[in-house]
């Protein structure tokens, strides 16, 4: 009985300790994986839409303040794939 | 006006040989050394300052050689190189201010430097304004030594309260307000009045603004924060080291906001002027200076919650936004930023990003979301009890109201989100806190086209879009407390889904232009917007779930509003974005071929059918030719790891669509592909190591297996895992077994019901027969049959060999997973005696462990993770995890007939409410149902009573003249009636018609309409055959409804069958012997299942026990069902109980010939 009660006490101390740096550690996992998949994304869409991106260089209306919108307009895209569907992608590379 | 500085005449020289760190300040009057006084270098003690700083007004300049002095000293102090001498210069310092104190009448007038008050006084009489600008400039020193060691504190008080005592600090306001020329005089007092106000953490700072008109006048200090400079060609450092007057009058007005209550700050602030001042010029401001602005307004004025919403809302307008976003385009000096530090303009957007999108901040107003503005917050919310004009509402007519936030709209305007990212952000932030602003600003901004142009322009426009679309649906559409009981207009809605530049036209020019990236673009574009829609779907599903809890009696309506509109909503989505061919279109362009463009546009594809079926659907479009090249794509391994994942992820979708095609051949065998769709992903599955990679597709597989029930699904690992697991690339798979499985599952396909025969077949073939099976894979049985053609006779060079190892290995690891090991037995007997001698002792050795089983069976542990530990080589095989064995069993319901109402309120209850209130709240349908009473009198009552209603409804006149119909035709069916009550199939008839006269739009007002003006009087006993026929057996009159008139159609046999009487109409008109074949149909829903279910059992609860016994053989019938696992199965043992228990057991038994005992201890001894 009193083994039992020491160990009730001892539960929820260990699990509040331990629970939050899990999560953390999981999230970072998380927050992790989708800078893989968007780094990957963009190598994909840039080295498939080459010849593409070359015209928009030449474009009249192009300037070098033109290209942080552009990497932006193209890495966009990833955010129409599931966290799930980034994982294993990432986990296909072997990441 | 002072001579010519000594910084002016040679402004090296101001910025040589001092210390590096020390602040330059521009008061060069402190440079200026009269002629002929002497200069000690250093103090060494605190006689020596008090010496020199004796005032006295004939030898001014004497004095201002002291102040030099003791400038040099504090600046000694201040950026000291040794900090050994540091302690000894504050003792010294101690010292000399010791001797300065003055002592008043009482100890609250002790003052501090009566040498310098009185100084100051005479500079500023005789306009001395060298002498006065040194005496503030060493003052201001002075307290900033004070500020940097604890021991001054008391020193620091004491000189901030003398000079703040009113005659003193009725000096500064002349500093202040002198000429912007002369920089040099109001620099000093303004930091003087920045030290005093911050120092000891603000303690002084009250009193300044106590003393206001000297310290804090609005107008001196817009005046001095307006006078900007052009810092252009100044470099970092200098802007450090030499403020402005804006630098430091703003400084000195952040220094009020800092440490000032709530009272001072909101009435500092509410000066239009010096905050229009301060912001108006930001974009001169050195980067320091702004990142103070909005540190200290950000968390000074726009958090402190004390400071009231119209205060802030008077701060900010349009041009004060305008102004801050000027920061957008800040080019800041070189080197003036240091590392890790935010640039301005990422400070101004941060700004805004807070002050934009939320109410509490001023320039937000509350809005609604998407509904329109209402002038009361709360009365959109409550839930209106007439639901009527809400229902007559057209919504596609419906425009979003006038915007609320017209300054933020026409701040928009201003914004360039096509161009730069943080614009774009910000504007997406605006539209997320104020969707009613997404419409306003495209409808705006008329010249926005997207036309497909390749520029860079296009490519913004088009990720702004993107963005645009991705922004989360807000919570209950921007109802505060919970969903309103009617859906926000659609028009504005469809805005936020599909913004006005996409209309259809530009989508298909985009999706069919030449460039590469634009088609692709579109069709991201594309996809977020299916992903809106869906998400917005979801809220209406949502919203409609929660209107129907509401308690009011037009709950039921409201629920009717938001499907309607989500309806509508789907159409005009389908209006707008373009056809699916023009995307099918594209999809056969050579541009979509490969990588993430084909995983794209695929992606679209399945979107259309998942969010827009009816759409997809009616495109015929075939997915079988595609989702074979999928196939063949993924076994071809494409060269990286990621194009892989992303072809899989293609076949996924094909996969997935497929499943949406009720047209799909699964098992029909293409041109183009070696085998079946079906073992083609068999094959996919079994032989790849990369499970996770499949697994999407493990359970679309699954799902197409359940349909059909070839394999049994109530072992755990499952037929389907064995099947795979047979078939692993470890154990080598031949094309030969591949077309056998593909030959056998299209022959099963095409007549299941012969191979669930044959099983029964060959369980009783044993003696004694097998009666009680265990799971078994009806595919078994074609295997069976289909062997002898393939291993039947010798051939030259035993091709059936693979072919023979594969079945032993299947019957192998079938029996491992729990499928009755006696039928798999009697199988692989039935395997041998039909095989050659060759294949003969393979077959034999089926549950022999031997023969490369050990690598399927590690196959099917690996992908399964089963643990079949302890069953090798036995004979015994694991007990099947028994899914069914649930513990919790809701008990069956009986489906006892309801009672009749003793009291029979339902006489008169219709009386006490309008006719339209009776209808909904079905009181018109009980007072019918009273024509069925078992009491004459009641019957009597009631028939008067209808008719009463009947005359209520025709002086009425108005929308319910169908009911006035109705209840003639039923009074005139009911005549015949007298001696007997008027059955329930009649009255629960009419009393059921009732609520769908009333509404035009239900499912089934065609039929019963139709019906209603046939004949004046029905034959109540023909009613049951008649819409059996018309619901049942014909089509329905809207697409889509079938199941919900059939469903209708068996509440009211449910509802209707309530006495024996019933049950005889019943029986004579062969209900039961219709619906029981309707049971076996392919057309029948699950949910229609159950029902027939309940139908059954409340046939046996009202006599009919006996008829249903003899007359439909439901007892056999039950065992059929029982046996090919039904799953209403224990509902169906019940009923056989309840059956066996009604029946008239004589009768049956002459019927059976006494066989009926042994069906039933069959029937009881079926495991469910």
């Amino acid at each position: 009985m009193v083994d039992a009660d020491v160990e009730d006490t001892s539960v929820p101390v260990r699990k509040s300790s331990s629970k939050p740096a899990a999560s953390t550690a999981k999230s970072a996992a998380a927050v992790q994986e989708a800078e893989d998949f968007a780094s990957i994304y963009l190598r994909k869409v840039t080295a498939e839409l080459g010849d593409d991106l070359d015209k928009v260089r030449e474009a009249k209306d192009f300037k070098s303040s033109s290209l942080p919108m552009l990497i932006h307009a193209l890495k966009q895209g990833g955010s129409m794939y599931s966290a799930e569907e980034k994982r294993r992608v990432v986990g296909a590379m072997g990441l | 006006m002072g001579k010519r500085t000594v910084f002016e005449a040679n402004p090296k020289a101001a910025h040589t040989g001092r210390h590096a760190k020390r602040q330059k300040t521009d008061d060069s009057y402190e440079q200026e050394t009269p002629a002929g006084a002497s200069i000690e270098d250093e103090v060494t003690s605190a006689r020596q300052l008090q010496n020199a700083l004796v005032f006295d007004q004939g030898s001014a300049s004497a004095f201002r050689s002291g102040l030099s002095l003791a400038k040099r000293f504090l600046d000694a102090i201040l950026y000291a190189t040794e900090e050994d001498a540091l302690p000894r210069k504050r003792a010294i310092l101690r010292e000399y201010l010791d001797t300065q104190k003055e002592q008043g009448k009482a100890e609250r007038d002790t003052t501090l430097l009566s040498q310098f008050t009185q100084a100051w006084d005479y500079a500023a009489e005789t306009n001395f304004e060298p002498l006065l600008a040194q005496v503030t400039a060493v003052l201001a020193l002075l307290l900033k030594v004070f500020a940097t060691h604890a021991e001054f504190t008391p020193y620091g008080s004491l000189l901030c309260k003398t000079i703040l005592q009113p005659n003193v600090a009725r000096r500064l306001v002349r500093s202040l307000s002198a000429p912007t020329s002369k920089e040099q005089v109001i620099l000093p007092a303004l930091r003087l009045l920045i030290q005093i106000t911050t120092f000891n953490e603000g303690a002084f700072a009250r009193t300044v603004y106590a003393r206001k008109d000297f310290t804090l006048e609005p107008k001196i200090l817009a005046r001095n924060i307006a006078t900007w400079k052009d810092s252009q060609g100044q470099t970092a450092l200098e802007l450090q080291r030499k403020p402005s007057i804006r630098t430091t009058s703003v400084r000195y007005l952040l220094a009020h906001l800092k440490y000032q209550d709530e009272r001072a700050k909101i009435d500092i602030v509410s000066n239009k002027d010096v905050v229009r001042a301060v912001l108006d010029h930001l974009t001169t401001d050195p980067p320091f200076l702004i990142a103070e602005i909005f540190s200290v307004f950000t968390d000074h004025v726009f958090l402190d919650k004390a400071i009231p919403r119209h205060v802030k809302s008077r701060m900010l307008n349009g041009r004060a936004l305008t102004h801050i976003a000027g920061l957008y385009r800040y080019e800041a000096p070189e080197g003036s930023i240091g590392e890790g530090e935010r640039t301005p303009d990422a400070r101004a957007h941060d700004f805004l990003s807070l002050v934009c999108t939320s109410p509490a901040y001023g320039i937000m107003l509350p809005t609604q979301g998407f509904y329109p503005h209402t002038t009361d917050d709360d009365e959109g919310d409550a839930i209106m009890e007439d639901a009527e004009p809400l229902l007559r509402q057209d919504w596609s007519d419906q425009k979003p109201g006038p915007v609320r936030n017209l300054i933020l709209a026409d701040f928009l305007q201003s914004l360039r989100p096509y161009a730069n990212i943080l614009h774009q952000e910000l504007v997406t932030k605006i539209f997320a806190a104020c969707p009613e602003l997404i419409a306003n600003y495209f409808h705006q901004k008329q010249d926005f086209n997207y036309d497909p142009k390749l520029t860079s322009t296009w490519i913004g426009f088009s990720a702004f879009l993107y963005r645009t679309i991705e922004i989360d649906v807000p919570q209950f559409f921007g109802a505060s407390k919970r969903y309103r009981a009617q859906p926000p207009p659609i028009a504005g809605l469809l805005q936020s889904i599909l913004p006005q530049p996409l209309t259809q036209n530009v989508l298909v020019k985009c999706l069919n232009a030449q460039s590469d990236l634009i088609s692709f673009f579109a069709v991201r574009v594309l996809v977020v917007a299916f992903y809106k829609l869906r998400a917005v779907l979801k809220e209406f599903e949502n919203a409609r779930a929660f209107v129907k809890t509401f308690e009011v009696k037009q709950a039921f309506k409201y629920a009717k509003l938001w499907e309607t509109a989500s309806e509508r909503l789907i159409t005009n989505f389908s209006q707008r974005c373009p056809p699916m061919k023009v995307v099918i279109k594209a999809f056969h362009q050579p541009a979509f071929q490969k990588g993430l463009k084909r995983e794209a546009v695929t992606r679209l594809l399945r979107l259309y059918y998942e969010v827009t079926p009816r759409a997809a659907l009616a495109e015929k479009f075939d997915v079988s030719v595609p989702l074979c090249n999928a196939l063949t794509q993924a076994e071809r391994l494409p060269e990286s790891a990621e194009d892989k994942a992303f072809c899989v992820m293609e076949l996924e979708h094909w996969i997935q669509m497929a499943s949406h095609t009720p047209s799909m051949r699964w098992w029909q065998k293409n041109k183009s592909l070696q085998h079946s769709p079906f073992v083609m992903l068999l094959k996919l599955l079994a032989s790849s190591a990369e499970t996770e990679l499949y697994a999407g597709i493990k359970v679309l597989l699954a799902a197409i297996v359940r349909d059909n029930e070839m394999l049994q699904k109530e072992t755990s690992p499952d037929a389907l895992d064995a099947l795979i697991a047979s078939l692993s690339s470890s154990c080598g798979t031949s094309v030969a077994v591949l077309d056998f499985i593909d030959e056998c599952c299209s022959r099963f396909i095409k007549l299941p019901v012969k191979y669930f025969d044959d099983i029964d077949t060959l369980c009783q073939k044993t003696s004694p027969p097998i009666s009680d099976a265990g799971p078994v894979s009806p595919l078994l049985m074609t295997l069976v049959e289909q062997w002898p053609f393939k291993g039947g006779k010798p051939e030259k060079g035993n091709p059936a060999e693979p072919l023979s190892q594969w079945l032993s290995k299947l019957l192998y690891l079938l029996k491992l997973i729990g499928e009755d090991e006696a039928v798999l037995k009697l199988l692989r007997d039935s395997l041998v005696e039909t095989a050659d001698k060759a294949y003969q002792d393979v077959l034999k050795d089926s549950f022999q462990w031997k023969m490369g089983k050990e690598k399927a069976k590690e196959a099917l542990k690996l992908a399964t993770g089963a643990d079949f530990s302890g069953s090798e080589r036995s004979t015994v095989s694991p007990a099947p995890v028994d899914k069914q064995e649930d513990p919790i069993k809701a008990p069956i319901n009986l489906e006892l007939p309801p009672v009749e109402d003793k009291k029979h309120v339902g006489l008169n209850r219709w009386r006490k409410k309008d006719i339209e209130e009776a209808v909904d709240d079905g009181d018109v349908g009980e007072l019918i149902l009273c024509l069925c009473s078992q009491h004459p009198e009641i019957r009597l009552q009631a028939a008067s009573n209808t008719r009463q209603l009947m005359a209520v409804l025709d002086k009425d006149q108005g929308d319910l003249q169908q009911l006035y119909l109705l209840l003639g035709e039923l009074l005139e069916s009911a005549e015949p009636y007298t001696a007997t009550p008027f059955p329930y199939i009649g009255g629960v008839f009419a009393a059921r018609c009732v609520p769908i006269i009333a509404d035009p739009t239900h499912f089934l007002f065609p039929k019963i309409n139709a019906f209603l003006t046939s004949r004046p009087a029905w034959s109540i006993s023909n009613l049951p055959r008649k819409f059996c026929r018309t619901i049942l057996l014909a089509p329905p009159d809207e697409d889509g409804f079938y199941h919900k008139e059939v469903d209708w159609f068996l509440d009211y046999l449910i509802d209707a069958l309530r006495t024996p009487a019933d049950m005889e109409i019943f029986r004579t008109t062969n209900m039961f012997e219709r619906v029981i074949s309707y049971y076996s149909s392919k057309s029948c829903s699950i949910g229609a299942k159950e029902k027939i279910v309940r139908l059954l059992l409340r046939a046996a609860s009202v006599e009919g026990a006996t008829t249903l016994i003899t007359r439909c053989g439901v007892v056999a019938w039950v065992r059929t069902m029982l046996e090919q696992r039904d799953y209403r199965g224990r509902a169906l043992k019940v009923l056989v109980e309840r059956l066996w228990a009604g029946c008239d057991k004589e009768k049956v038994g002459d019927w059976s010939s006494g066989s009926l005992d042994a069906l039933m201890t069959r029937v009881g001894n079926v495991k469910v």
